[in-house]
């Protein structure tokens, strides 16, 4: 027979550990759904070399530039330190490195992430207004770290 | 427990499971960039986090204290 304490005891431990397992689990569950970029996003793979940034758009990418023209591109398109975007849509980007450590930055839209030699980092973003951002390295990354500047252009 | 209040438990118990869960969506998925939406799951699990836990807590130290069984004194038996 188990005492009155003891069930109180068993009962706190087990409604306990059934409530962390749930937040646990929506937390779990909820984090993948978030850092899964929505279909459809635009994917871009940014190679951060010293001291420039190379945009890569995936085959079959649809850019719009800033005169307001939208061209589609089957075999891809590199460009080297402008980053083109539409509001309100999603870019689906992957860094990665080819040399030193470098931090890809957009002060503006709160972006910060790291592009490290031999491992793809994830990241998506919308900038939901127009405008011109300005991409930074934040990682001192050599003698022209500071040059190391390109250039979000969002067309409306 | 009686049944009607028995009953009345696991419609609550199911509330607040279904509203856990619905509220956790909402913002996270309204942000603008994938760090943005971290956050912002995060700080609904720690809100979530912290009205659970007062709850449960409040309920396990209230049965604690409402059903502890008080030591015998010396010369009873």
């Amino acid at each position: 027979m188990v005492s009155k304490t003891h069930a109180i005891e068993i009962l706190s431990i087990l409604i306990t550990s059934v409530v962390l397992g749930y937040i646990g689990l929506i937390a779990g569950i909820n984090l993948i759904a978030v850092d899964t970029p929505p279909q459809g996003s635009l994917h871009v793979k940014v190679i951060a070399r010293q001291f420039y940034w190379t945009f890569q758009y995936a085959n079959g990418s649809k850019i719009t530039f800033p005169n307001g023209t939208t061209r589609t591109y089957p075999t891809g398109l590199t460009i080297e330190n402008v980053l083109y975007a539409k509001a309100g849509d999603v870019v689906d980007l992957e860094l990665v490195s080819m040399d030193v450590a470098h931090s890809f930055f957009i002060y503006e839209l709160g972006v910060h992430i790291d592009a490290i030699p031999g491992h793809d980092n994830h990241y998506w973003l919308r900038a939901d207004n127009p405008g011109q951002y300005k991409i930074e390295c934040t990682q001192f990354c050599g003698t022209g770290h500071y040059t190391m500047i390109g250039q979000l252009i969002v067309s409306p | 427990m009686k049944p009607h209040s028995e009953g009345l438990f696991l419609r609550l118990i199911a509330l607040a499971v279904s509203l856990v869960w619905f509220l956790s969506f909402p913002s996270a998925f309204a942000q603008s960039s994938q760090v943005a939406a971290e956050w912002a799951l995060f700080n609904q699990i720690l809100m979530i986090g912290i009205v659970v836990g007062i709850v449960v807590f409040g309920l396990l130290f209230y049965a604690i204290i409402r059903f502890r069984e008080r030591p015998q004194k010396l010369g009873e038996n």
